[in-house]
């Protein structure tokens, strides 16, 4: 139980150092010692740096946090409950929804106002979530879901690619460039309606741990031990639904991130317990996203690097790594 | 009994006692495992119930059932990340609350199951790193943890050598004997099912469904007109089933 416990303070030390140096790392490198300076009460040296740190870096770090929290844990429950180590967040389908919605928004309206692509992006993650919830009632295997989300995936790639095809290269641009995901884009105010909602959401999921673990078994187990299997699967679709829509409206969609990090995890940790892994994928997708941001932020250099990009370098690699593992021991 | 309203199984009356074993016999596709899952409550039933204890399984809850029916699946559970005791402390969870903690007690019986296996040596092992036979005897261990009356095995001998399939028979009748639990285990294995039960169902071709006796059984002749087959008899002196035809 100690050693438990050690794990997840070393972690959230861990995260705090690295939360600090996503803010003070960047085009513009803010020293330590400054910072230190600051939270007791003394000025900076250029007045800029107060309003980087408020209004950029912290919003951005802050959105890091969550959004790979919220991607790693959705992916660790997608695995569990499809009992396959390849699922991910993105496996039902949400984020191609709001792919459409977005790509409706820029290619097709070719307008964006305040809020307006948060906005088309919840809306199309709805409609998908939606479709999947009827479906989940219809069907009675979890698998004809997973097919279902796949498709849905291929049905709005083709018709985005249908927009695309028809738009201007200004336009192409703007909806590539929100595919390829940012931490930046947030404001306090984005902030005060997002993370709410990922926090409590990272909770539902601890308080579903032995439903989850149940299910790690496969479905006739868990309903032999009295699980509801109605219940837990419009529990899950839910919650994995929420998260993934929120941090895709805001974020655009994150690659790897939901699919690496719970293996990561279970490589470091022999756990299984979704009571240890929920906590700790939580901490480690923060830690992650944190990284990527900082190695995007390119620190020292004048460009900055998309994110996707670099969760992707890191993610590939490592999946290669993973069945390279497995296949030894196995 | 059997899906979307079509009956596979007709006219399927039986009642199990504590304390029997019976063995389910029945060739494949004849509506062995449509009657597992019925039991199990898995499947819907068509028409007619299913009662544990003199009420309708449709009318308790799903951990109240897991209270007193354990199943063991023909899932060999082989890719599952999970230590040993891990898959054994899910035995439990009918009587755990949302979180799942174990209380000494919960503990006790899990290492009581595990050694009435003879698993208690892999406690801590990942179910990737056993054989079969050590994995199914987790996996009964798991519905042992359960503690309930009834155990529901859906072939559990399938994939099992010879030897370890003696000792996981001996171990059902051991629990069916010393714990009157009421063990109902479908199989191919005739001759293990006629050394072991109390009693045996038996699923023909037609999909018609037989109460037998096994004592009666191995002293008649019924089982001859069951095998119906030329190449095979079952010699009730010797109590062994012969293969005809062999050139020796």
């Amino acid at each position: 139980m100690n050693k438990a416990i050690l794990r997840l303070l070393l972690l959230a030390l861990v995260l705090l150092s690295l939360f600090i140096a996503d803010i003070l790392l960047g085009t513009v490198r803010i020293p330590l010692s400054e910072f230190f300076g600051f939270l007791n009460g003394a000025e900076f040296s250029h007045p800029s740096y107060e309003a980087i740190i408020l209004h950029y870096r912290l919003p951005k770090a802050l959105t890091a946090c969550f959004a790979g929290s919220a991607l790693a844990v959705s992916g660790l429950l997608m695995q569990s409950f499809f009992r396959n180590p390849l699922a991910g967040p993105y496996v039902l389908g949400i984020s191609s929804g709001a792919s459409l919605g977005v790509a409706l928004l820029l290619l097709f309206f070719s307008g964006s106002f305040l809020l307006s692509v948060p906005i088309a992006a919840s809306l199309g993650s709805f409609i998908v979530l939606v479709c999947m919830i009827w479906a989940s009632k219809k069907f009675n295997s979890s698998v004809s879901l997973l097919i279902l989300g796949l498709m849905i995936s291929y049905l709005t790639g083709a018709l985005v690619g249908v927009l695309q095809y028809f738009s201007s290269s200004e336009e192409i641009q703007s909806f590539v460039l929100w595919g390829m995901g940012s931490f930046a884009k947030t404001q306090w105010l984005d902030l005060k309606l997002m993370l709410p909602v990922l926090a409590l959401g990272l909770l539902f999921a601890y308080s579903r741990s032995k439903a989850l673990n149940s299910l790690l078994l496969g479905e006739s187990y868990a309903q032999s031990i009295g699980i509801s299997l109605k219940r837990i699967r419009r529990e899950i679709l839910y919650l994995v639904g929420i998260l993934v829509a929120w941090v895709t409206a805001y974020c655009g969609p994150i690659a790897f991130i939901g699919m690496a990090v719970p293996h990561l995890v279970r490589l470091g940790v022999e756990e299984s317990d979704h009571k240890t892994t929920i906590p700790l994928v939580a901490l480690t997708g923060a830690c992650i996203a944190l990284v990527c941001d900082m190695i995007a932020q390119a620190p020292g250099y004048d460009i900055v690097l998309p994110i996707n990009s670099i969760t992707s370098l890191f993610g590939a690699p490592f999946v290669i790594y993973y069945l390279l593992k497995k296949n030894r021991l196995g | 009994m059997g899906y979307n309203g079509t009956a596979v199984l007709s006219n399927v009356t039986f009642e199990v006692y504590a304390g029997e074993l019976i063995c389910l016999l029945g060739a494949n596709g004849k509506g062995k495992s449509t009657l597992l899952k019925t039991l199990m409550g898995i499947l819907p039933s068509v028409s007619g119930e299913v009662l544990l204890k003199g009420i309708s399984i449709n009318s308790i809850s799903a951990v109240e059932k897991a209270k007193e029916l354990a199943v063991v699946l023909t899932d060999s559970l082989r890719d599952v990340n999970m230590k040993a005791k891990d898959v054994v402390a899910t035995g439990r969870y009918p009587y755990l609350s949302w979180n799942a903690k174990l209380t000494i007690e919960d503990e006790a019986f899990i290492d009581a199951s595990l050694k009435k296996v003879s698993a208690l040596q892999f406690s801590n092992r990942w179910m990737t790193s056993l054989s079969d036979g050590e994995r199914q005897r987790v996996i009964l261990a798991r519905a042992l943890a359960q503690q309930t009356s009834i155990l529901v095995l859906d072939e559990p001998t399938a994939f099992l050598d010879l030897a370890h399939t003696m000792e996981f028979s001996v171990l059902l009748k051991n629990l069916s004997r010393e714990e009157g639990k009421s063990i109902l285990m479908s199989t191919h294995d005739w001759a293990t099912a006629l050394q072991i039960s109390d009693r045996i169902f038996w699923i023909d071709e037609d999909s018609c469904f037989h109460i037998l006796e096994t004592q009666k059984l191995k002293d008649g002749t019924l089982l001859n007109t069951m095998l119906n087959t030329p190449f095979g008899k079952w010699n009730a002196e010797l109590e062994r089933f012969e293969i005809i035809g062999l050139n020796t």
